[in-house]
Order: C-alpha cells, then sequence, then structure tokens
C-alpha cells in the first residue's frame, strides 16, 4: 500500500484538516516548487518529505526564521512543528530548558 | 408489568463498561437490552459481552432527539415477542442511551405513551459520571449537567483514576435526591441500581419537573442523525487496510496533543498487522486514552476496522487522512528495514 500513497495530496489534507483542529486561520497550497505551504496571518511554512538515499523525513521551513530547514522522521514531530511555526500562542507555551533571561 | 431503566451518562462516562459487567450477573438474567449510539456505525452493541439475543441496537439518531417514536415502536415490537415466546420472558428491560442524550424526552415518551401503558413502569435513570472528566465535562455540556440532574442513582466511574471530591459534593448540587454510588471497572450489583421502585417525578428538584413539563410542549424535528447541535458530529471510519500497531499508537498520541477536549469520544475495533486474528478495542475521552483491549476473536464475519469520533467542530475526514498517512509511513519503514 505504501508503495501507491499519494503523499502529495494527503499531506495537503492533512494540513488543511489541522488548521482546522487549531483553529487557525489559515490556506494550504503548494508553492513554484512544488512543495506544500502552510499560509497564516503570521508566516508561511513549507512543508516537503525528503527521500534522502533511502532515508525519508519530514522538513519543515518557517518563512519568519532564520533557522535552516526542521527535519523530523515522522508525521508527528512534523506536525507539532508546523503547529508552533503558525500559531503564536503555541510557540508560548513550549518548555524551555535552559538558561533564562533576567527579566 | 416490565420495568423499563434508563441507563445514560455523558460520552465516555463508562456506560458500556458498567452494563457489560450488570450482564454478567445472575441477577440480570431476565434483561432486554436496547443500546441507542450516535451516528451510523454502532459498536456498543460489540463491546457489551453478552448474549445478542436480547441487544437491540438503535442507530439511526439520538433517542432525545429523532428516533423516540423508533423507542416506542421497538419497545411494542420487543413486548409482542416476548407475549409470542419468541424472545425469553424478560422482566426488565434497560435503555442505553447515547451519550449525548437529553434523557428528559424519553422518560417523557416512556411516561405518557398511551400504547405503552399497562405493559410497562419506568424504574429510574442510572446515570455515570467519569471521575476524571467529569467536572470538565458538566462546565462545557449542559447535557452532562441534566443527565445528572435528573438521576435516581449517580454512578461514579473510574474512581480507581485519581478522584475529584469536589465532584462529588457538586453531583449532590445537582441532584441532591440522587444516590451517589461508586463503580470500578463497572462492578457493582444490579440490586443497587434497578427495581428500586416507579420513577417519581414529583420527588425531582423544581428544574426536573419544570423540564418535563415543558416537554409535553416540544416538537418532532428532521435532523441528521450524525449532528447533535453545538458543533457536535460523529464521524464514522472503515477501514480495511490493517493498521501498524506502532501507527494506532503514534495515531492516537497525535489525537490527545492536538484535539484536547474537543475530541469528545473515540472508540473503535481495529485489525492490526500483528494480530489479524484478534481486534483491539481502543477507547478515548477527551486527552485520557485507555490501553488497547484485545477480544478473542472478531465478534462478526466483517473484519474491516471501525473507528467512531464524536467531536466539537473538528474535520471528520482528517482522522482517516492521518491514520492512512500515519500507517503508510509505518509501512514505509519497515519496507526499508526488511
Amino acid at each position: 500500500m505504501s508503495k501507491n500513497f499519494d503523499w502529495g495530496q494527503r499531506l495537503e489534507a492533512i494540513l488543511t484538516g489541522a488548521l482546522t483542529t487549531w483553529r487557525i486561520d489559515g490556506r494550504v497550497g503548494r508553492n513554484v516548487s512544488g512543495k506544500c505551504t502552510v499560509e497564516t496571518e503570521r508566516t508561511t511554512i513549507t512543508v516537503a518529505r525528503i527521500t534522502d538515499d533511502g532515508d525519508t523525513y519530514w522538513e519543515v521551513t518557517p518563512s519568519d526564521s532564520d533557522l535552516p530547514p526542521l527535519p523530523f522522521s515522522g508525521i508527528q514531530g512534523m506536525l507539532r512543528a508546523v503547529r508552533e511555526a503558525a500559531d503564536a500562542d503555541e510557540t508560548g507555551k513550549r518548555l524551555v530548558i535552559g538558561p533564562q533571561g533576567d527579566d | 408489568m416490565v420495568t423499563v431503566s434508563i441507563l445514560t451518562g455523558f460520552l465516555g462516562s463508562g456506560k458500556t463498561t458498567l452494563l457489560s459487567r450488570l450482564l454478567r450477573h445472575a441477577d440480570m438474567a431476565k434483561t432486554a437490552v436496547i443500546i441507542n449510539e450516535f451516528g451510523t456505525v454502532g459498536l456498543d452493541h460489540i463491546l457489551v459481552e453478552a448474549s445478542d439475543e436480547n441487544i437491540i441496537e438503535l442507530n439511526n439518531g439520538c433517542l432525545c432527539c429523532t428516533i423516540r417514536g423508533d423507542l416506542v415502536l421497538t419497545l411494542l415490537d420487543l413486548l409482542g415477542q416476548r407475549d409470542r415466546g419468541e424472545v425469553m420472558a424478560f422482566e426488565r428491560i434497560v435503555i442505553e442511551t447515547t451519550g449525548l442524550a437529553d434523557p428528559v424526552p424519553i422518560l417523557q415518551a416512556l411516561m405518557t405513551d398511551t400504547a405503552l401503558a399497562g405493559d410497562i413502569e419506568v424504574d429510574g435513570v442510572v446515570t455515570t459520571v467519569d471521575a476524571v472528566t467529569g467536572a470538565a465535562t458538566l462546565d462545557r455540556h449542559p447535557e452532562a449537567v441534566k443527565q445528572a440532574a435528573i438521576a435516581d442513582r449517580i454512578v461514579l466511574t473510574k474512581t480507581d483514576m485519581p478522584e475529584a471530591e469536589d465532584l462529588r459534593a457538586r453531583l449532590s448540587a445537582v441532584s441532591p435526591v440522587a444516590c451517589l454510588l461508586t463503580a470500578i471497572k463497572g462492578d457493582i450489583a444490579p440490586n443497587r441500581l434497578f427495581d428500586n421502585g416507579v420513577f417519581d417525578p414529583s420527588a425531582k428538584p423544581a428544574n426536573v419537573q419544570a423540564w418535563l413539563d415543558a416537554e409535553r410542549h416540544t416538537h418532532d424535528h428532521a435532523h441528521d442523525v450524525n449532528r447533535h447541535g453545538d458543533g457536535i458530529t460523529a464521524h464514522a471510519m472503515v477501514l480495511e487496510t490493517p493498521i501498524h500497531a506502532i501507527a494506532l499508537t503514534l495515531f492516537l498520541e497525535i489525537l490527545a496533543e492536538h484535539c484536547g477536549a474537543d475530541l469528545l469520544r473515540m472508540k473503535g475495533l481495529v485489525k492490526l498487522v500483528e494480530s489479524t486474528d484478534r481486534p483491539a478495542v481502543v477507547h478515548g475521552v477527551q486527552n485520557v486514552f485507555h490501553p488497547p483491549v484485545w477480544l478473542e476473536c472478531w465478534p462478526g464475519e466483517d473484519r474491516n476496522s471501525k473507528l467512531v469520533f464524536i467531536t466539537k467542530d473538528l474535520p471528520g475526514q482528517w482522522f482517516e487522512d492521518l491514520l492512512l498517512a500515519i500507517n503508510a509511513e509505518v509501512a514505509e519503514a519497515h519496507e526499508r528495514q526488511n
């Protein structure tokens, strides 16, 4: 079954459903290179499924981030990253372990 | 005279577990059961481990909204079959409502339908309340408050999990005349719940009497059998493809993380790649998911996975898209390893 799986179409459906579930206004589409994008008021996030030398992973790239694309081995991590990038409130809930500022 | 009891309680509060345990008890031998489920795919009749012959499934809508007439017809048919000796001579009927049911119109139909008068007497209302999610459910869902308020017996379930003591106080305030009981994994003697005398509306608090009075003036209206108002919808998924166990685990983790309290109830019978002959029963209530339970075998010829999601404003198709994608991802990983 997995060989015939239409990842492009299924990814769009998953991300569209996720936006509704998260109550985030946004639009799922494709960019010029055919990669899936999630466009929200805050940012545009590119989500790609990368197959590289027998290894497969997800890459999440928020347009407002200076960091390199974030790789995730599974849908679970990919969804969490998209949600954090799309939802300012969700990012605020993230647990930060490490030195804290003085404020 | 056949006594009729109503077993109600919010989604996932333990009605089916309670009923399943009760039906193993010798005192329940002469009991017929009517199970009403919300949505088009029913599972509770499978999950109640008892003989099929005295269990009737009503899953073409919720009793409180659309199929009150069906209930009366079902009861009349059942009583006729009993009188003709076509089914065992039951002395009691237990009606398990949907988790979203308002028990008031059901009670009203049972107490006032002239065709049933003389054949049945309404014994009372047993309401299950989940000790874990009960307080939040009472806050969010007026149906749950009504279910508790009208109860003669409230059974606090899942008390083997950490229990909020203030829930007991709140239930006593909502239903001051109800007897408050507890049941761990549905374990309670039938005589503590049933055959406690005819249901007496005059002994109920004023708000319950007002609801019953108001119900006399309601109207019938057409409904989508999968919708219950306030954005609450049942989504059913039937899958031929077996699911990898790890994919099911990941799927449930994602639901718990992303759906929160908007996933009111999830239940299912799942065919796993690792165990195609023994289906897994999965249950979830809001973001609490229980470990799968394995059935000895499939309950019938149909060996497809069936999952039902009752949600508040969540996209139903998303569950299927997500589960199939996770399953494909896991299958690909297996293929790469082999």
